[in-house]
C-alpha cells in the first residue's frame, strides 16, 4: 500500500512533535512516524499507563503540555513503525519512505521530509564491555523509567556527562545500590568557570541536575571525578569491575585501581547523533566534535543539502531537548513555506522565537560538549582481543591489522574486517574505529571519515521488502500487563 | 604540490583492475600513484558477488585472456601472502524457455572446447543440484560446475598491501579534474588535491572512463547500467550450493501497473552463510551511489519467486553501483593512439577474473611498449569511437 502525504516527520521526540505541530498549524498534511507505541521519544518517554508514571516533575508537566498540543492538532501519528528506507521518490523532487509497522503503509510518498530521529548512547570499548549486564546510560534510564525494571541490584556507572547523573539518580530512587559513579572528565570547575555566561539562564537544567546530585548525596553514592571503569569481568555476565583514576599521558597512567563486585555496569560517554537516514541519501556532512562528530550540513532553515529534506534536533547534532524543539519549529515552518502553505515572511515571523532559543542553547551545548567529550586516553583501555564490532565479532587486533595494511578510513577498515557490516551497520563501532584509526596513525578523527549507511537502516525480513508481510509468522503483538498476548 | 607528486605512472581507479595494475607496476620498480575519487573498491569492484567468472566470457576474442588470467589464481594467495577467500563454486543459470536455451547453445559448444565446463541440465537435475530451488516453471538451466568466488575487498587490499610495501602511493578521495597533455604526450593529471605528474597514465575507471575521455575529446563508447545488491543475515540452516542466476529479464510490478521494472537476478551464499542477492537494474549513465526505491523490492520479489524459504531472512543492507558493457563485450585495453602515454584498462566483462592478467599486460605495455602475453589488438579503445551512441534497453519478453 502506498500513501501520499505532503510532509512526513520521522521521530516523535521534542523535535519531531514541534515540527509536526508547526507544519500542521500552517495547514500542511503531516504524518508523524515513530517506532515506539506512543510519542515522546527518549526525552519525554511515556510509560505504559498501568505504571501510573505521573511523578509530577517539571519534565512530566512539560511533556503533558506537548502531547496535548499534538493531540489537538491535525497531525496523523503512525506508531510502532520503523522507517527502514529513504529514497528519491518516483516523482522528481519527492521522497519515498519505506515503512514496517502494524498499521503503516509499505510506502509513504512525501513532498518534504523532516528527520528528527534523535541520538543514541556513545560507548567506549574496554575489556569486558561486551559482557551481558553492561548497558548504556540511555538503556538504563529506559529500563528504570519506562519499564520499571532494575538492570541490577549492585550497579557501577562510568562515563562522561550529565546523562549518567540522571541514570544514577533514577537507579538510586528505584532501589538499586549504586556503588560508584565514575566521571572521566576532569577539571570541570575551572574549565566551566570562564564560560559561566554560557550556562546563564539554564535554571531548569540546573534544578534538574541539582535534584539528581541531591539524590546521590542522600543515597551516599561516591561521585569520582577523573575516574573510569577500565575492565569488566565475569564468565556468563558481569560480576566485577575495575575502576581507576585516569591520568593524562600516552599510554595513560591508571591510579588507585579498585575492584568492585557488581551485577550491572552502566556506561555512557555522551551521545552520538542518529544520522542514519541522512547518510542513506548521502547528504553533505560536516565535522563538529562538540555536537557529536559528523553531522548533516544544514542551512538556517534546518534544510540539508538535499532539497526538501530537513533534519532537526539531536539527529543533526547534540543540543538537548530545548534546542531540538526550537529546531523542529523552524523546520516545520520552513517545510510549510516550501509547500506554499506559509509565505516566506510569515514563516520568518513564526521562527523568530525559536531562533532566540537556539542561539542561547547553542552556547550551552558547546559548553557541555567541550566539557564531557570522551578523553582520547579512554580509547587506549581496550586490548588486542577486545571486541570492537560486536555484530561481526571484530577485535581491536584485527582493526590494527587492517590499519597496518594501509586502511585510511573507517570504510577501508569495514571492507577489510567486516567491522560495521553487521546488524547495526556500524552505529557503535564506526566512531570507535575512527578514534582507533586516528590514534594509530596520528591523524585527526575527522580524516577517518564515517561509514555510509544503506537501507534497510535496521534489518528487516526479505518479505517486508517484498511487501508481502502476510507470509511472515506473527512474532510480536500487543502485550497486556499480565504478559499474555 | 611539490616534486613528491612526480611519478613514473599514475593509475586512476582503485578497483580490482587498478589495484592489480598498481601492484604489478610497483613490483616492476616503477614509482606509481593510484588515485580514486572515492575509496578502494567504491565502484562495481566493491559491489559485486565476488565471482571469478569464466562461463560468462565473450567468446570471439576474450577466451585466451580469460584462461591466462584464471590460471594466475592458482598461486595468487601465495604470491600476495594473504587469503582472499577464494573457493570453488558452481554456476547455475536458470532458463525459463527453450528459446533461452537456444541463446546459450553456442556457448555450450565453445566453452567446453576451451576446457571450461558448461552444460545444459534438466529441471530434475536442478532439483538434485539445488534442493532449495523450485524448478517447477523452469525449462532447465545451464550449469558451469567449476567457477570460483572470492572476497573482492580482500583481493584489492592484498594487492595494495604488497604494492604499498614496494612504494605505491595510494591517494583516495582524490578526483581527477583534468589531464595535462603537451604536444600529444601525457604529462600528468590534475585533481582536487593538486597535480600528479607522470609520463604514463592508466585509466582503470570502468563507468567513469567515458567522462574522463570526454575531458580529452575521446568519445569511448562505454555503456552504463546500474547493478544493485543486498545481503542477508547469516542463514546457516539454508544451503545454496551454486551461484544462481536467471537468464532472462523478468517484469516486476513495483508500486502499480504503471510502474514496472525488468530485472535479472543473481543469488549466492557466501562461505560464512550470508546470502548475496544482485540484479541488473536501471539503464543509462547512473553514477549516483543511492539505490532506487524499486530495486530492493524487485530483488526481494525475484528471490521469493525462486527460493521462497529465504523470505524470512533479514536483510542487512542494500547497495548499488554503476557497471559497464561494450557493444562487442570486449574491454578497452591498450594504448590510446592519439595520446602518447595513455593506457586504458576499462569496461571488462567480469572484472575479477581479468584482474591478475590486466596488471601484467599494462605493466608490460608501460615498460616495453608492447604486449606479448595475449593478442590485445581486438581490444583497442578506438574501435568503440566509431560505434553509434546506443542507449541500453532491456528487451521486454514477448508475450
Amino acid at each position: 500500500m502506498i500513501r501520499e502525504v505532503e510532509l512526513a516527520v520521522v521521530g516523535a521526540g521534542p523535535a519531531g512533535i514541534e515540527a509536526a505541530i508547526a507544519a500542521s498549524a500552517a495547514g500542511v498534511d503531516v504524518t508523524l512516524i515513530d517506532s515506539a507505541p506512543k510519542p515522546g521519544g527518549q526525552y519525554f518517554q511515556q510509560s505504559p499507563e498501568y505504571f501510573q508514571p505521573d511523578d509530577g516533575s517539571d519534565r512530566e508537566v512539560e511533556a503533558k503540555r506537548l502531547f496535548k498540543r499534538l493531540c489537538s492538532s491535525d497531525v496523523t501519528f503512525l506508531p510502532d513503525t520503523l522507517v527502514w528506507g529513504l529514497f528519491a521518490g518516483p516523482k522528481p523532487g519527492t521522497w519515498c519512505l519505506t515503512l514496517h509497522g502494524p498499521t503503516a503503509p509499505a510506502r509513504l510518498n512525501a513532498r518534504a521530509v523532516i528527520l528528527a530521529t534523535g541520538a543514541y548512547d556513545r560507548s567506549v570499548p574496554f575489556p569486558g564491555w561486551d559482557l551481558p549486564g553492561v548497558i548504556t546510560a540511555g538503556a538504563a534510564l529506559r529500563l528504570v523509567k519506562n519499564q520499571r525494571i532494575l538492570p541490577g541490584k549492585h550497579v557501577v556507572l562510568s562515563g562522561a556527562g550529565p546523562l549518567q547523573l540522571a541514570a544514577a539518580a533514577h537507579l538510586v530512587q528505584a532501589g538499586a545500590e549504586v556503588i560508584a559513579v565514575c566521571e572521566s572528565s576532569t577539571g570541570l570547575l575551572w574549565r566551566c568557570l570562564p564560560r559561566l555566561p554560557a550556562a546563564w539562564g539554564q535554571w531548569s537544567r540546573a534544578k534538574e541536575g541539582l535534584g539528581y546530585l541531591m539524590a546521590l548525596v542522600r543515597g551516599h553514592v561516591p561521585y569520582r571525578l577523573g575516574w573510569t571503569v577500565i575492565s569488566a569481568r565475569g564468565e556468563d555476565k558481569v560480576r566485577e569491575v575495575v575502576i581507576a583514576r585516569l591520568d593524562r599521558g600516552s599510554p595513560p597512567s591508571l591510579g588507585g585501581q579498585i575492584t568492585l563486585a557488581v551485577d550491572a555496569l552502566v556506561v555512557g560517554y555522551g551521545l552520538t547523533p542518529g544520522t542514519e537516514l541522512c547518510r542513506v541519501v548521502d547528504c553533505d556532512f560536516e565535522f563538529e566534535a562538540y555536537r557529536g562528530g559528523f553531522v548533516p550540513r544544514r542551512n538556517e532553515n534546518m534544510e540539508t543539502s538535499c532539497p526538501g529534506l530537513y533534519a532537526a534536533g539531536d539527529c543533526a547534532g547534540i543540543g538537548g531537548a530545548k534546542m531540538a524543539g526550537a529546531e523542529g519549529q523552524i523546520a516545520g515552518c520552513a517545510a510549510a513555506a516550501r509547500l506554499h502553505r506559509l509565505s516566506e515572511r510569515e514563516a520568518r515571523a513564526r521562527m523568530a522565537h525559536a531562533r532566540a532559543v537556539i542561539s542561547r542553547e547553542q552556547r550551552f551545548a558547546r559548553l557541555v560538549g567541550d566539557l564531557f567529550s570522551p578523553r582520547p586516553e579512554l580509547y587506549a583501555l581496550a586490548g588486542a582481543d577486545t571486541m570492537i564490532c560486536r555484530c561481526e565479532q571484530v577485535t581491536l587486533g584485527q582493526i590494527r591489522e587492517a590499519i597496518s595494511f594501509g586502511a585510511q578510513t573507517v570504510s577501508d577498515i569495514k571492507n577489510l574486517t567486516r567491522a560495521g557490516m553487521g546488524n547495526c551497520q556500524g552505529r557503535t563501532c564506526g566512531t570507535i574505529a575512527a578514534q582507533i584509526l586516528a590514534s594509530e596513525t596520528s591523524r585527526s578523527v575527522e580524516s577517518a571519515r564515517y561509514l555510509s549507511i544503506r537501507p534497510p537502516i535496521h534489518p528487516v525480513p526479505l518479505a517486508v521488502i517484498e511487501e508481502r508481510t502476510q507470509d511472515l509468522v506473527r512474532t510480536s503483538g500487543e502485550v497486556t500487563p499480565d504478559g499474555s498476548n | 604540490m611539490g616534486p613528491t607528486n612526480q611519478f613514473d605512472v599514475v593509475v586512476v581507479g582503485a578497483g580490482v583492475i587498478g589495484c592489480s595494475i598498481a601492484y604489478h607496476l610497483s613490483a616492476a620498480g616503477l614509482k606509481t600513484a593510484l588515485l580514486d575519487r572515492e575509496q578502494v573498491g567504491a565502484g562495481a569492484s566493491g559491489s559485486n558477488l565476488g565471482m571469478v567468472q569464466s562461463n560468462d566470457a565473450e567468446l570471439t576474442h576474450s577466451l585466451p585472456m580469460v584462461k591466462a588470467s584464471l590460471s594466475r589464481y592458482a598461486l595468487l594467495e601465495d604470491e600476495l601472502g594473504m587469503p582472499v577467500g577464494l573457493r570453488h563454486i558452481g554456476s547455475l543459470r536458470l532458463l525459463s524457455s527453450e528459446q533461452q536455451w537456444k541463446l546459450s547453445e553456442e556457448r555450450s559448444r565453445i566453452l567446453p572446447a576451451h576446457g571450461i565446463s558448461y552444460e545444459f541440465v534438466s529441471p530434475e537435475r536442478i532439483r538434485e543440484l539445488e534442493p532449495m530451488v523450485d524448478p517447477g516453471p523452469l525449462f532447465g538451466a545451464t550449469y558451469a560446475c567449476a567457477q570460483a568466488q572470492l572476497n573482492p575487498f580482500l583481493l584489492m587490499w592484498a594487492y595494495l598491501r604488497r604494492a604499498q610495501a614496494m612504494g605505491l602511493a595510494l591517494h583516495t578521495h582524490t578526483e581527477v579534474t583534468g589531464f595535462i597533455i603537451e604536444g600529444g604526450r601525457m604529462r600528468g593529471v590534475k585533481t582536487n588535491l593538486g597535480t600528479f605528474s607522470a609520463g604514463m597514465v592508466v585509466l582503470a575507471t570502468a563507468a567513469w572512463t567515458r567522462r574522463l575521455g570526454q575531458m580529452m575529446a575521446q568519445n569511448w563508447n562505454i555503456h552504463t547500467f546500474r547493478a544493485s545488491a543486498m545481503v542477508t543475515e547469516r542463514v546457516p540452516e539454508l544451503k545454496l550450493n551454486n551461484i544462481l542466476s536467471s537468464a532472462d529479464a523478468i517484469e516486476m510490478e513495483v508500486t502499480g501497473k504503471e510502474d514496472m521494472e525488468l530485472t535479472v537476478l543473481a543469488l549466492t551464499q557466501t562461505g560464512d552463510d550470508h546470502f548475496l542477492i544482485a540484479q541488473a537494474d536501471r539503464p543509462g549513465e547512473v553514477l549516483a551511489p543511492q539505490i532506487s526505491h524499486a530495486a530492493p523490492k524487485t530483488m526481494a520479489m525475484m528471490v521469493g519467486r525462486f527460493v521462497p524459504a529465504l523470505r524470512k531472512a533479514r536483510v542487512l543492507r542494500t547497495w548499488t553501483a554503476p557497471t559497464t558493457y561494450t557493444e562487442d563485450g570486449c574491454p578497452l585495453l591498450g594504448p590510446v593512439k592519439v595520446i602518447e602515454g595513455l593506457i586504458l584498462a576499462a569496461s571488462y566483462r567480469s572484472a575479477i577474473v581479468h584482474a591478475p592478467l590486466a596488471g601484467e599486460i599494462v605493466t608490460q605495455l608501460v615498460t616495453t611498449g608492447r604486449c606479448d602475453l595475449i593478442d590485445i589488438s581486438p581490444f583497442e579503445p578506438e574501435r568503440t569511437m566509431g560505434l553509434a551512441d546506443t542507449i541500453y534497453t532491456v528487451k521486454r519478453p514477448s508475450t
